[in-house]
């Protein structure tokens, strides 16, 4: 109990350097859900409204993707932001950038798993209707994303959790630069490192705490939705 | 007079995976002044039929043409000419105007157009001061009517409907009836539909096509 | 006519012949496998309040990514030049970084950042050109590094030394062994409980020259490697009563928090010291190597107040880093 009791004594003590790593995190993981949001639904979209062959091919294939680790994904973003690598001239690395690009790409095939889900769920009838009713293109795609509001804020959400508490990338990417890329994930992992616990409990509470509270975002946005 | 056939179908057979024929339509031609009832009991292809003229469903084995060319050729065009209204149709989320808006998004009107012509579409249809009605809130009926005006709306050349009066009262059969009755009456809609209502036939001085024998005779 | 009689026919409703009929025949219409018709949107509902309105929701949106637009535009600003140091865990664990580096912004306008991993990580990170500068503290694969040609400069500024700690009790009678090599014989001999890093570290490499040296293989239960930082070596040592290497700095920063005790220190033991050395990455090689900050930093910290700031960190009052020259 003793050492839950000193972190959450640290945590209320107002640490500058804590929040300043919480609102770090958030920052990463808000702007590459933004950035794998929209490759996402572009992608997610056309594999839905297109017909083209190895539709179905690359379908498992981004399903499959899901299961890469974060770490592989760093490695793979790394060799090509190295100073040594093909695009090491945008001098990205150990910026902020490249974690939000390398998150954004781990971020994808769920984003576009989770939206392509939640359109097949999408009547049959619907489908017809849109093509009957001869819409262009682009309207077929805003009409599909007007009747899965839901689909899209539920695929959002969890790509944010999902990438708010991952380590690899941000470690890997950002090299845990104090008061530049340190996140709440690779704060905890220096701590622990470090052996020092109780701060390490600190911000593992506080990142608890934020993924239950988008879990529950989540929840009670599909819960309403379904209602509809 | 012998003006050419808008659909010309040919060997159309369709099959259960397995259960055999369905139906079977060995020569088949359907003129652009034609109104075409499909009846037939539960389960004998109506629906089927109506969507392989429509293109949403592949024709297994046979050919269809439509104004003299494949039907796979005049995707477009088809899309553009022929609507299909479900027998319980998919309304979108949202205000019955914007439902409308939909069927109108090719049509080249401005805004005022638009919605003058939803307008009147809604009232022939019973359904005048509906524009804002959310479409979660119609009943079975309503809803109904207002999937028969989004597609009445577009004015298509050939309007495919599955069982345009099983879900209506008598208050809304009677308006169904009366609306495609103008439509027939005017003369350059092509109406298609299943049903197993012998008064709308009635009403409506149409052709049958009896898919289980396929037979086609005057009623 | 013909008879186009369907063979199995079965008496079905309209509904469910329409969908098992869109499950058997491929749909021409782009979607997924369809799911039945399922409710039909027909049916009269009761009015429903609105869900956590979507306009509501875009509010909350465009005000959260206002203000993550001012956050990330206040970390990104780049006033002063950036300065990409490699160093290990060790030097960036006693903190003393957190010491030197804001004198050096104060005095230089450059902004250093610190990526601390592993000696061996440290030295790819400067093969690659990833860094501009490394402080790191394993002499014989610095050198192998600058014959390698990635650096063009080697300076070796402080330095401390590695040390015995262990339990107060001394089980292996270390304490008054004349030679450092001598302590881990007699440890080897009584089976004392001793922590290897194990993980290819400076003080792991130190730690294994000195069992070479004193011929010995250790092996056993007794000789525990852990594959942890220092920090938690040490912390994992105390726990467990056992013997370790560790360095000066981790040690004075940890001792007061310990049941450890140093056993064995010699400052003038050649094989127990510690040189920290700067190396400044080949510009020649790794063209985008910020080489002209680099070289400010290596010139800022051989300066006089450089030093001065070197010799003036403490912890606990103890001076842990040693300059190579005086100020």
């Amino acid at each position: 109990m003793k050492p839950i009791q000193t972190a959450i004594e640290l945590i209320l003590s107002g640490n500058r350097e804590i929040f300043f790593t919480v609102g770090t995190s958030l920052s990463f993981s808000f702007f590459s859900t933004i950035l794998a949001g929209f490759m996402g639904l572009s992608i997610a979209t056309i594999l839905t409204l297109c017909r083209f062959p190895l539709r179905r091919f690359l379908i498992s294939l981004i399903t499959s993707l899901m299961a890469v680790p974060t770490v592989v994904v760093g490695l793979v973003v790394y060799s090509l932001l190295s100073r040594s690598g093909p695009l090491g001239s945008l001098g990205w690395l150990y910026t902020p950038y490249a974690v939000i690009i390398g998150q954004s790409i781990f971020a994808l095939p769920i984003v576009i798993s989770y939206l392509w889900t939640g359109f097949s769920k999408l009547d049959l009838r619907f489908f017809e209707t849109i093509h009957t009713l001869g819409c262009s293109f682009s309207t077929k795609c805003f009409l599909t994303w007007r009747e899965s509001q839901t689909v899209l804020t539920n695929a959002l959400l969890s790509s944010f959790g999902r990438v708010l508490s991952e380590v690899g990338i941000s470690m890997m990417l950002g090299g845990n630069i104090r008061w530049y890329t340190r996140t709440m994930t690779t704060a905890i992992a220096l701590e622990t490192n470090r052996g020092e616990y109780e701060q390490a409990l600190a911000l593992g509470i506080l990142l608890l705490l934020l993924s239950i509270g988008i879990n529950t975002l989540t929840f009670r946005i599909s819960a309403q939705g379904g209602r509809t | 007079m012998n003006p050419e056939p808008l659909f010309r179908i040919r060997n159309l057979k369709v099959e259960y995976n397995g259960r055999g024929t369905i139906f079977h339509i060995p020569h088949l031609d359907i003129l652009s002044i034609d109104r075409v009832a499909v009846m037939g009991p539960n389960g004998s292809g109506k629906t089927t039929f109506l969507k392989t003229l429509n293109g949403l469903l592949e024709v297994p084995s046979g050919t269809i043409f439509y104004k003299g060319a494949p039907l796979r050729v005049h995707r477009r065009k088809l899309t553009q000419e022929v609507t299909y209204v479900h027998q319980h149709p998919y309304l979108f989320r949202g205000s019955v105007y914007r439902n409308l808006l939909v069927g109108l998004h090719s049509a080249t009107l401005t805004l005022k157009e638009k919605e003058r012509h939803i307008q009147i579409t809604l009232e022939r249809l019973g359904l005048s001061g509906y524009e804002e009605r959310d479409t979660r809130e119609l009943s079975g009926g309503e809803a109904y009517r207002v999937a028969l005006a989004r597609a009445l709306v577009r004015e298509p050349q050939v309007l495919l409907i599955d069982e345009p009066t099983a879900q209506a009262d008598q208050e809304a059969k009677r308006i169904i009836t009366e609306t495609l009755q103008q439509v027939a009456r005017k003369g350059n809609t092509t109406l298609i539909f299943a049903t197993h209502d012998e008064n709308l036939c009635k009403d409506l001085d149409v052709r049958i096509l009896r898919l289980e024998e396929f037979s086609l005779c005057r009623y | 006519m013909v008879n186009g009689r369907c063979r199995n026919f079965k008496a079905l409703t309209p509904a469910s012949a329409a969908s098992r009929l869109e499950k058997e025949l491929r749909p021409r219409v782009k979607g997924e496998t369809p799911s039945p018709p399922g409710l039909e949107r027909s049916i009269p509902m009761i009015k429903l309040p609105s869900p956590l309105s979507f306009t509501r929701f875009w509010l909350l949106f465009i005000t959260a990514l206002g203000l993550q637009v001012t956050w990330m535009s206040s970390l990104l600003a780049i006033a002063e030049e950036i300065l990409r140091l490699a160093t290990t865990t060790s030097v960036e664990n006693s903190r003393f970084l957190d010491y030197l580096l804001p004198a050096f912004q104060q005095d230089t306008g450059v902004r250093a950042d610190v990526i601390a991993v592993g000696t061996g990580a440290a030295l790819a990170l400067g093969r690659k050109g990833d860094v501009d500068v490394l402080l790191v503290h394993a002499p014989d694969l610095e050198e192998r590094f600058m014959g390698e040609g990635h650096g063009i400069s080697h300076t070796t500024i402080m330095y401390n030394d590695f040390l015995l700690v262990g339990p107060q009790t001394d089980p292996a009678r270390a304490r008054t062994s004349p030679s450092i090599q001598n302590c881990f014989t007699r440890i080897a001999q009584s089976r004392a409980p001793f922590l290897s890093r194990g993980d290819d570290s400076g003080t792991h490499v130190k730690e294994k020259e000195i069992w070479v040296k004193a011929g010995i293989t250790p092996q056993g239960s007794w000789y525990r490697e852990v594959g942890q930082g220092m920090e938690s070596a040490l912390r994992m040592a105390s726990d467990l009563n056992a013997y370790t290497l560790t360095d000066a700095a981790t040690w004075v920063f940890l001792k007061n928090k310990l049941s450890l005790i140093e056993i064995y220190r010699n400052k003038n033991e050649p094989i127990l010291q510690n040189f920290y050395s700067i190396i400044l990455i080949n510009p020649y090689r790794y063209p985008h190597v910020a080489f002209p900050v680099a070289r400010a930093f290596l010139e800022w910290i051989t300066s006089p107040k450089g030093l001065r700031r070197i010799q003036t960190y403490t912890i606990g009052g103890e001076q842990i880093f040693f300059p190579v020259r005086q100020p």
